[in-house]
């Protein structure tokens, strides 16, 4: 099959589209998976904070009965 | 112990999995099993029967291979848990379900209707994407319309694609550069202007259609980026995990370096 000056012009085109199309997937991702990453980490950090108080308590109610 | 503690903040262009160590990144493997073993990316897909549902989702995703069906609700509604692997990024590799929900008897008995639809009302608010397919050559859209008019609650969230424009008139699809032909792509144009009316008199605005063949890769990325932007902001990257598609992988190999 042959392929015209003007087809490879709308090929460019198109695939200009398809790129600009793919950045912006890839533009509208990215904070959104930094965004995850940051609340994980922020579940952790509470989670590991909640430890400490609970562990802080225990010893609290440890350290009075041993009074 | 606390995640990623004494990290540095990333830099906007640099991959996170460079950064992470392998501890790190066990610790989001473990936090992406969990947040999406328990609420997998969903996709609600609407349309009549024909309209090339399954086939968009296996192209986008390419499932074809890896799909287990469970039934839920009625017989004839469907949530398929489609196997899918992370394709990129520091979990590359996880296997994560992609949820696809489908209702493929949606307008073929007009008795079963209201009850295909209080379950579209029931799994619709679940999903991250909806998609609503019309086929291109399918001029009669009073269906499209009646379903459309009784799901209002989820008008502004719809992402509508015209599906299977390779079959638009005259059907003469130019393979050498893998596009439509110049008078497909006018009556292409006509067909969006057409259904963007007809549906903008039922949804009361005037709405992007995608046009996209998936048999030919047509004008997926267009598509696939409004699936992400009307996807919820903090789930919308896990489908740019799991999409395994690229542009470049529907250029004829002949042209590629001439239009490149």
């Amino acid at each position: 099959m042959t392929v015209s000056d003007a087809d490879i012009e709308r090929a460019r085109y198109q695939l200009a589209r398809e790129e600009y199309n793919r950045r912006m997937a890839a533009i509208q991702s990215k904070p959104s998976f930094l965004g995850w990453l940051g609340r994980v980490g922020l579940k952790a950090i509470a989670a590991a904070i909640a430890a400490w108080v609970w562990h802080a308590i225990k010893a609290a109610f440890g350290l009075a009965a041993a009074l | 112990m606390a995640m990623f503690r004494g990290r540095k903040p990333m830099d906007p262009g640099e991959d996170p999995a460079a950064v992470l160590s392998a501890e790190d990144i066990e610790k989001v493997k473990y936090a992406l099993r969990t947040d999406f073993g328990a609420n997998p990316p969903t996709i609600g897909v609407i349309g009549v029967s024909g309209t090339g549902k399954s086939s968009l989702i296996n192209r986008m995703f390419r499932t074809n291979l890896l799909i287990s069906h469970t039934r839920a609700g009625t017989k004839d509604f469907l949530a398929t848990p489609m196997s899918v692997r992370i394709l990129k990024g520091p979990a590359k590799d996880e296997p994560i379900n992609l949820v696809v929900v489908d209702a493929p008897g949606l307008g073929e008995d007009v008795r079963r209707d209201p009850a295909y639809l209080d379950q579209y009302n029931q799994q619709l608010p679940q999903c991250d994407v909806i998609l609503w397919l019309t086929a291109a050559r399918n001029r009669a859209v009073s269906l499209d319309q009646q379903y459309l008019a009784k799901l209002k609650p989820f008008h502004e969230r719809i992402v509508f694609g015209v599906s299977q424009v390779d079959l638009v008139h005259p059907m003469d699809w130019n393979a050498g550069v893998n596009l439509p032909s110049v008078a497909m792509e006018e009556n292409i144009a006509d067909i969006v202007a057409d259904r963007t009316q007809k549906i903008a008199d039922v949804i009361g605005r005037t709405p992007e259609l995608i046009p996209f063949s998936a048999s030919q890769g047509y004008n997926l990325e267009a598509l696939f980026n409004a699936l992400i932007s009307s996807a919820p902001p903090t789930r919308r990257f896990i489908f740019g995990l799991l999409k395994n598609f690229s542009y470049a992988d529907f250029i004829p190999a002949g042209i590629r370096d001439l239009v490149q």
